[in-house]
């Protein structure tokens, strides 16, 4: 017992020089599936990107799920301007048509470049978590800054895709320390 | 005093297979503001890294509770699900031979039969003898989301034989584990094993993975050293889809089969087969109320050659509905049925009277959540009314009051009745010792045994990285079993015996630095057992439990830099009456390095402290677990 209370103990003191936080992955997603939900309310889109008035406004999700649950759990039965929320999990390679706010997973980090091609022209919102994605010219990218999640805002090509974003949004977006391409 | 018949009971009883749900669990925590309703400011606010995931939901819950995470059934590196098990605060596990496991919480560790045990809203207890076949419980443990550990009882919602205890064990979401992964493991004792999973989109809305896992556990020691002759193999495949149907509405249908096979010493190995296929539908409504629909089948077949021969099907419906929330009302209700048909072969020693049975269970509960002071204080109270085969109707009620006397303090108590049912072994058994001349037959007019809880706790969390967690209970059982020694030398199984438990539980949870977790757990409990009037039974309560009287764990996890992460987990259990079991303490460590980010390697060592221990049985029956070393690797792909 007390043999094995010194290893215990030893094997404490000696590693309190690490890092690489374990983050506490559950509610930091389901966090950013709260700001996915906001970011439904106060990003208005050009008229064209809705094909009918009762379209629903479409989520989307690329790569790794990150969310299970939560994101449709967050969603279900909500409304936003009237409309509906749905979450449609599309294919690496699938089509983009109907969806409003593309969250791509951080598991298509090599794929930045070829998903964001031409999609200007699309209407979708699109959202990650990695701020290169914002220098490959996606819309929000989620950070982490201490322990709290923030997002930051490419502007330009928010503007190019004629999306408004509300003030409210706007003050709370941040920039992160060594943003890459803001 | 035949102790090798009682070693047959106990041996079947022990050695012989084993879902609330998910919905359920959250039926009990606080409902916490969703993040849907914060601000933008107010999730700017939140800490991520700082807070304990046990402040999450589950702090709520006003029931002694622990869960094991997916990241700390990682960093154990355990690779049966019993091993995993002895993470969990409270939690009695000991390996008594190559096949058997005692897993317990708040006694009656033995007899194993007052602990429901779920797997996705699967019972995997056995009507047999209402424990747990755990040589035959299996999962790829990789895909497990968390295991919630209810200590006490939670019959009001989950039914009949949650007398001492909920283990529910939840799988992650299919589209959780849209990836390959490729795990093989070698060791000294837990030979080895090779598991693949693939999981994948079919389509926008739904996700499936397959796996297929093979395992080979070495056979355990003799006293002396020797090889104990009792190895575990079992190869098992199985699957689950998730089909977001709407976005109100979902759709899971999972199953899974195995063989495998156990070994005697100088006896012909014991057969084991199996498979399952469960499906659940749930749709939420307005105002957040939700229906779920669900129903399994579940076949057993075991085979120990010349004493035991059984196999089951079951078949079970269960539906749940959450109304909307009424002024300060939460209600929900539902109902099941379940059939369970065995057939058994007849053997000199072992004969069951019908030899086939089918045996009905049917219930409907209730339960309302009031607050009495909105976030303040809340009223639970519930009844669950019963029917089953063997005695008829029970009525399983509870009442619980939590209050929260200061932001991030939890006070709660409760007093509930619960009861286990009768099963074929109380029942239907005919139980012979050739060698001796013994003979002990149930009784079809076998009671439920019943309990009534008185259980208080009280949980803390002065500062984000800090928990403690402190739960109280007083127990107190009425018709327990007996072996009443009958005029002709048999031995008849009775409900005559009473008597009560205490016990103390206090759970530690420490994160001083974002890198660094550390977990204590300590359990003190007492237990008297007396006859009641009319019992002539000498043993009271042996084959009931033989537990000890404190257990402590301590758990320390860290993460180094260049992707290594260390576990450590100490463990003490006092020492066990009778039969005697010398106390213990032992140590595993594991180091894993996350070589690329698809690939991590992990080396165990299990055991550390001694070159073999006793956990559990008479010295005539329990084999000794051994020190062991294990070397793994896991792909993603």
């Amino acid at each position: 017992m007390r043999r094995a209370l010194c290893l215990a103990a030893a094997l404490g003191l000696l590693l309190a020089a690490g890092r690489s936080p374990a983050r506490a992955q559950s509610l930091e997603d389901e966090i950013k599936a709260a700001f996915l939900y906001n970011f439904a309310k106060f990003v208005e889109w050009p008229p064209d990107a809705f094909a009918s008035p009762d379209e629903p406004i479409t989520f989307c999700l690329v790569g790794r799920d990150p969310f299970g649950r939560v994101l449709d759990d967050l969603l279900a039965g909500e409304h936003v301007r009237h409309r509906r929320l749905a979450v449609r999990r599309v294919e690496r390679a699938g089509r983009l048509d109907g969806c409003h706010i593309l969250f791509v997973s951080p598991t298509e980090k090599g794929r930045f470049a070829a998903l964001l091609r031409g999609i200007d022209t699309q209407r979708v919102l699109t959202v990650s978590d990695s701020l290169e994605f914002l220098a490959a010219g996606g819309h929000v990218s989620f950070f982490v800054e201490g322990s709290r999640v923030r997002f930051a805002v490419n502007q330009e090509a928010c503007e190019r895709a004629e999306f408004r974003m509300s003030s409210k949004l706007m003050q709370v977006a941040r920039r992160p320390a060594s943003a890459p391409g803001q | 005093m035949s102790r090798s018949v009682l070693a047959v009971l106990v041996s079947i009883a022990l050695g012989a297979v084993a879902g609330g749900t998910h919905a359920r669990a959250q039926s009990l925590s606080i409902s916490d503001a969703p993040l849907r309703d914060l601000t933008l400011e107010e999730l700017m606010d939140i800490d991520v890294a700082g807070v304990l995931r046990r402040s999450e939901p589950l702090f709520g819950a006003p029931a002694a509770v622990d869960v094991i995470y997916a990241d700390e059934i990682r960093r154990s590196g355990a690779e049966t699900l019993a091993d995993l098990l002895r993470l969990g605060a409270g939690l009695f596990v000991a390996r008594q031979n190559g096949r058997t496991w005692a897993i317990s919480a708040r006694g009656f560790n033995t007899s194993g039969n007052k602990l429901l045990v779920l797997v996705d809203g699967r019972s995997i207890y056995t009507p047999l003898f209402s424990g747990v076949f755990w040589d035959v419980q299996d999962l790829v443990l990789n895909d497990i989301e968390r295991i919630e550990i209810i200590r006490g009882p939670g019959a009001t919602l989950w039914g009949a034989n949650a007398v001492n205890g909920v283990i529910n064990i939840v799988t992650k979401p299919a589209a959780q584990t849209i990836d390959g992964l490729a795990q093989v493991a070698a060791g000294t004792e837990q030979r080895a094993t090779a598991l693949m999973r693939f999981g994948d989109a079919l389509g926008p809305a739904a996700h499936y993975r397959l796996y297929a896992k093979y395992r080979t556990l070495d056979a355990l020691a003799t006293a002396e050293g020797l090889s104990a002759g009792d190895p575990l193999r079992s190869g098992q495949i199985g699957g689950r889809l998730d089909w977001t149907v709407s976005p109100r509405s979902r759709l899971t249908v999972s199953g899974d089969g195995y063989v495998g096979e156990a070994g005697l010493p100088g006896q012909p190995d014991l057969d084991l087969n199996g498979f399952n296929l469960l499906g659940r539908w749930t749709t939420r409504f307005e105002r957040d109320s939700e229906l779920q629909i669900q129903g399994y089948y579940d076949h057993t077949y075991r085979l120990i050659p010349e004493l035991f021969e059984e196999q089951r099907g079951t078949w079970d419906l269960d539906v749940q509905y959450r109304l909307p929330r009424h002024g300060r009302h939460l209600v929900l209700v539902g109902g099941g049925a379940r059939v369970s048909r065995d057939d058994t072969t007849p053997t000199s020693v072992v004969r069951f009277n019908p030899r086939s049975r089918s045996a009905p269970l049917y219930g409907l509960f209730v339960q309302d959540e009031i607050a009495i002071r909105p976030e303040r204080l809340d009223l639970l109270v519930g009844v669950r009314v019963e029917k089953n085969d063997f005695s008829g109707f029970e009525l399983q009620p509870t009442a619980r009051v939590r209050w929260k006397p200061l932001e991030h303090h939890l006070a709660w108590a409760a007093i509930s009745r619960a009861v286990r049912m009768p099963t074929r072994l109380e029942s239907d058994v005919q139980l012979t010792d050739p060698a001796q001349n013994v003979t002990l037959r149930g009784s079809p007019d076998f009671s439920a045994e019943s309990l009534v809880a008185y259980e208080g706790g009280y949980r803390v969390q002065p500062h984000p990285r800090l928990a403690v967690d402190v739960s109280l209970f007083h127990n107190r059982y009425d018709r327990l079993r007996s072996l009443e020694p009958q005029a002709d030398g048999s031995l008849r199984i009775d409900n005559l015996l009473r008597g009560h438990t205490n016990g103390v539980e206090v759970q530690l949870n420490v994160r001083p630095l974002p890198w660094m977790h550390w977990d204590a757990a300590f359990t003190a409990f007492t237990k008297e057992l007396e006859p009641r009037p009319g019992s002539r039974d000498p043993q009271l309560g042996v084959t009931e439990g033989n537990d000890p009287g404190a257990m402590f764990q301590l758990r320390g996890a860290i993460d180094l830099p260049r992707d290594v992460e260390l576990h450590a987990f100490l463990r003490s259990v006092g020492s066990l009456p009778d039969p005697a079991v010398p106390a213990y303490t032992e140590l595993d460590l594991r180091a894993a390095w996350l070589v690329t980010p698809d690939l991590r390697l992990s080396l165990t060592g299990r055991n550390l402290l001694h070159g073999r221990h006793p956990e559990f049985g008479a010295p005539a029956v329990r084999s000794e677990v051994e020190r062991g070393i294990a070397v793994q690797a896991t792909l993603v792909f």
